[in-house]
């Protein structure tokens, strides 16, 4: 109905496999409005992977990533991974955040970066793949544990198990990819 | 025939014998059989070998040669033979180790061995978290784990490298059913839905494409391989792509038959990979055999990566129903995308058996199951697959002719007329046996019985007339017979050969469109689950209220409307607050259930009492929060509150609207927010650039109107005023707009009382009251405590006493006493400390009886 989805926090599933594992991930989509902001950070905390999305065709979207980053450190956990996003990459006439600055930026963070585009589904697939792929990485030590456990008793299905991932930044009016 | 009854008997108290499976031992030179028990003793696990006679039926049956421990160290790992032709399938060869060493032991395919394997993994020490998984790559632990990727590798076909498919069959044969369980146990349904949709879709990523079958079956009469299969096998055909070869009656000793133990296997099996179309290579998939029946499957090498889920399975119909003199031996596999079931039988004899071989035929068909992957899945019966090849020796007879009609229409070829007299043509025509079934013209003469070396018919006393006993079926789609013949130049038994050659078209899978369809599979799953999340539309998210006054409630609504999902809502908490709002705001109701389609109103209701009227006056506060409404499992929704508050007397500590001359909503926030905000001051020697009021106008207003028209009123400060005159008076007071309030006596009387009651400060100040209360009863006493009162609160609170005394004075009129004063202003001028208890009756009594010495005393008055 309205082209911005109410502020709030919207909440997906999707399953992708990840070497051969099926992983669902639970995806929070945060409000981006800067007066919701004390709200959302609590969301942070349960997070295991996090995108920070700007919006190519708006430069005071890049200069909130700034914002977005040190909320992230301060209430996301520990070892949270984290890939900057610059969303729109369809608009290119519009572009105001060049994609060296968006490179720059995520050097900076040591993130990935990828230009993306919800409306013509570039980057989308490979961006969430990378992420949830950092996200199981970094909890390789338990998936191995769970591994071992599950030739014996345990639940296996804990393997797959279920990511939050806030998406920072703005919205995307656009978001057909799910 | 279990075997464990005679190893249990050998065994000492205490000892278990969980399972018994028979392998052979492979030494140096020699193989020789063993039986290997899983034994359990207090807890402990050890498998015992034992040497033995025959099929063990007592404990003198066997003779225990070595007991291996099953502890650290105990790996059972499986090997594959270093062989070009054993690629796949057959007998399992797994190499057993442990602290003395290691012995190699082959294993017969089927479910009893792998339910052995799993008895022993269960054993295995230190089975969570040990180390040895990973020292031993291979062993059974690993397999495990890898196992649980095989429900990916039915639902998801993964680019499949040539490992891929050795692990892909070990995994099969070895697969835990307990990891395999655990992996569906949350997935279970989701993956259930992957799967059939899978298949309903399967047109969308597979394309018919035609493979070649050669089918051949031989009853070779407990004879050896005397000469080449060539003739039968490979003369005057083109490579096929896969073979089946059953043989009938391989060994027609009492050892085959009591141990299922024949040196024929291997010497037939050599036999058939000799005489194999020399122009392409084949490997072998699998070898069932079940005492004389054996059943061969090749396939082109090439082909071997695209068969998988290769299951074999044996049905005894012979001597008591079960034993394997009779019955049928089965392998089913998946070739591409199609399955396939080759079953090679060897049915009920004698000519006037045929309801037999019909009952036999049924009992194969009910009794032949094969173990799926998914456990959870029932077993697969051979009806099932898309592509059925029945052959054998089914032992049908030609009815009604005798001997000597029957090779006479045989030497005239006349087959058709021959036919006619055929009993499975006959029992096939009244739908008894093999419905469904296709069988080809038969335009070769009948296989059967022939004096062994030659081509002449049977000799022998008994003279049996010649039959089409051996023979050829299919059931399925897509499937043509090329050829159907016999082969009479192999004379090695009394039966002819056959064979059958057909084109199948096998549904071989697009690995790209497959995964296509796969993953719209899933997203479309996603899709689904995504719409099921609660989810709500409101009327309204952001509110504001204007103009919010002090005690006057502001209600604002809004609905909200459920979608397609029952759900349950509720205004949760935000992160560290123990609420969900602030003190000023309610919503109405918290939480509800909301059934699809349905809507249910709530109301916001914004109400500024003392306890935050304050912080509001001052600005340290503002009319701003954010409600998170939550939907169980499913989004969170913020709704915004503002407002704006018309700061009023009414919350303001007495000293700064001492400081104000104007009415406050005359004054500009700041200047509130600092007087306010000021430090209250204990003498009159601070000054600022004015000297303060004695007392707040406000409260003169009140007072005096009081004095002034109210004087004689009868149940002054009893009676409840108006709500609407109140709203009146606070207005007048806090803009000054009228010189004189408005609205009757007990209306004013209870703004003051209000007033009063709303001061963040009381008259007496908090740090007061326990003196207060300790000197209640001692005038002098009491009089010093409020001569230590800031100048303001003191002026205010003699004020008071001085009208309340006036009051007083025209008791008879207005019926008031000092007792009913005291006890009303007593609770509003003293009050405790925050944090202080409540007060109780004596502190209240004590408070009361404070202030009635300052009512019945004339002389102090200002």
């Amino acid at each position: 109905p309205s082209p911005f989805p109410p502020p709030g926090v919207d909440f997906k599933m999707k399953t992708i496999e990840v070497d051969g594992i099926k992983v669902r991930i639970q995806i929070w989509d945060t409000a981006g409005q800067e007066r919701y902001q004390t709200i959302t950070k609590q969301y942070y905390r349960r997070a295991q992977g996090i995108f920070l999305v700007y919006d190519i065709s708006s430069e005071r979207s890049y200069q909130h990533i700034m914002k977005w980053a040190s909320d992230v450190d301060e209430y996301a956990p520990d070892g949270v991974q984290k890939i900057l996003i610059g969303n729109k990459a369809d608009e290119e006439q519009k572009r105001q955040v060049g994609r060296e600055q968006g490179l720059q930026l995520a050097k900076e963070y040591g993130m990935d970066f990828y230009e993306t585009s919800a409306c013509t589904n570039v980057n989308i697939k490979e961006s969430f793949t990378r992420l949830t792929e950092l996200v199981l990485q970094a909890h390789r030590k338990e998936l191995d544990g769970l591994r071992a456990y599950a030739a014996g008793e345990l639940n296996l299905a804990e393997l797959e198990e279920e990511e939050g991932k806030p998406e920072g930044a703005e919205n995307s009016p656009k978001a057909c990819w799910c | 025939m279990d075997q464990s009854v005679a190893i249990q008997e050998t065994l000492a108290d205490g000892e278990t014998c969980l399972i018994v499976v028979q392998g052979i031992l492979a030494g140096e030179e020699s193989v020789e059989s063993r039986l290997l028990g899983l034994v359990r003793t207090h807890g402990e696990h050890a498998l015992f070998l034992y040497t033995h006679r025959r099929m063990a039926i007592t404990a003198e049956d066997v003779c225990l040669e070595r007991i291996v421990p099953i502890t650290e160290g105990f790996a059972v790992e499986e090997v594959t033979p270093d062989n070009d032709r054993y690629i796949i399938g057959s007998d399992v060869t797994v190499q057993i180790s442990s602290e003395d060493g290691q012995l190699v032991v082959q294993l017969p395919f089927g479910s009893h061995t792998r339910m052995f394997l799993q008895e022993i993994s269960k054993c295995l020490p230190g089975i969570v978290g040990s180390e040895d998984i990973k020292q031993n790559g291979k062993n059974l632990v690993v397999n495990h784990s890898q196992s649980t990727n095989s429900d990916d590798k039915v639902t998801l076909r993964q680019s499949k490298s040539k490992t891929d498919v050795s692990e892909m069959v070990r995994s099969s044969m070895i697969v835990s059913d307990k990891a395999c369980s655990l992996s569906l146990q949350k997935f279970g349904l989701r993956d259930t839905i992957v799967k059939s949709q899978l298949v309903k879709r399967e047109d969308s990523y597979t394309s018919l494409q035609n493979f070649r079958f050669f089918v051949g079956t031989y009853n070779v009469n407990g004879q050896s391989p005397k000469e080449s299969l060539r003739p039968w096998l490979s003369h005057g055909i083109e490579p096929p792509d896969v073979y089946c070869v059953g043989f009938q009656e391989l060994d027609l000793s009492k050892e085959a038959f009591f141990f299922n133990d024949t040196p024929k296997e291997e010497e037939w099996f050599k036999a058939v990979t000799d005489s194999l179309h020399p122009d392409a290579r084949y490997a072998k998939v699998k070898l069932i055999r079940l005492v004389g029946m054996m059943l061969l499957l090749y396939v082109k090498a090439d082909h071997a990566l695209n068969i998988s889920e290769v299951e074999a399975e044996t049905v005894g119909t012979g001597i008591m129903g079960r034993m394997g003199n009779k019955g049928a031996v089965a392998i089913r596999f998946k070739f591409h995308n199609t399955s396939v079931c080759i079953v090679n039988s060897h049915l009920a004899a004698h000519m006037e058996e045929y309801e037999r071989r019909n009952q036999d035929f049924k009992d194969i068909c009910s009794r032949m199951q094969f173990c799926q992957l998914d456990p959870n899945l029932p077993p697969l019966t051979i009806s099932k697959h898309d592509v059925v090849l029945w052959l054998g020796d089914l032992n049908y007879r030609l009815e009604e002719l005798d001997v000597e009609k029957v090779k006479m229409l045989i030497e005239k070829k006349a087959f058709r007329a021959l036919y006619k007299h055929d009993q499975l043509k006959r029992q096939m025509d009244e739908k008894a046996v093999f419905e469904g079934f296709s069988e080809g013209e038969i335009t070769f003469q009948p296989t059967y019985k022939y004096d062994t070396g030659c081509d002449g018919w049977d000799t022998s006393e008994k003279c049996r007339a010649p039959a089409w006993c051996d023979r050829i079926l299919w059931k399925g789609k897509n499937i043509f017979q090329l050829s159907y013949r016999s082969h009479m130049a192999v004379k090695i038994s009394d039966h002819k050969p056959v064979s059958s050659m057909f084109d199948i078209k096998v549904k071989v899978v697009n690995e790209e469109l497959y995964r296509k369809a796969f993953e719209e599979i899933v997203r479309s799953l996603d899709k689904m689950e995504n719409a099921s999340i609660p989810s709500v539309i409101l009327s309204q998210r952001e509110f504001s209220f204007r103009d919010v006054k002090y005690m006057q409630l502001q209600v604002k609504t809004f609905t909200i409307r459920n979608e397609q999902v029952p759900c349950q809502f509720e205004f949760i908490n935000k992160l560290d607050e123990d609420t969900y709002c602030k003190e000023w705001l309610i919503a109405n109701p918290r939480k509800g259930f909301l059934l699809p389609d349905s809507e249910m109103t709530i109301e916001l209701e914004l109400f500024v009492n003392k306890s935050t009227a304050t912080r509001l006056n001052s600005g340290e506060e503002k009319l701003e929060d954010i409600l998170i409404l939550h939907l169980n499992e499913g989004k969170d929704y913020f709704l915004s509150v503002t407002g704006n508050y018309l700061p009023s007397c009414f919350g303001s500590p007495i000293q700064t609207l001492c400081y104000m001359r104007e009415p406050i909503q005359d004054m500009s926030a700041e200047s509130i927010r600092e007087l306010t905000l000021l430090p209250l001051q204990m003498s009159d020697d601070i000054f600022r650039d004015e000297k303060p009021l004695d007392i707040p106008k406000e409260l003169w207003m009140l007072v005096d109107h009081l004095y002034r028209n109210a004087s004689h009123q009868e149940d002054l400060f009893q009676q409840p005023g108006l709500r609407s005159e109140f709203q009146q008076i606070r207005d007048c007071l806090d803009t000054g707009m009228l010189d004189t309030l408005l609205g009757s006596n007990h209306s004013v009387a209870e703004a003051l009382l209000l007033f009063l009651e709303s001061l963040p400060e009381p008259v007496i100040c908090c740090h007061l009251y326990n003196d207060c209360l300790h000197c209640a009863g001692n005038y002098t006493l009491s009089s010093q405590v409020v001569s230590r009162l800031p100048t303001c609160h003191k002026n205010v609170f003699n004020y008071l006493m001085a009208f309340l005394r006036e009051l007083l004075k025209n008791s008879e009129k207005n019926h008031l006493d000092a007792n009913i004063l005291a006890s009303i202003f007593g609770g509003l001028l003293l009050r405790p400390p925050p944090r202080h208890p409540k007060p109780d009756v004596t502190e209240k009594r004590k408070a009361q009886q404070f202030i009635q010495q300052f009512l019945l005393r004339e002389s102090n008055s200002p």
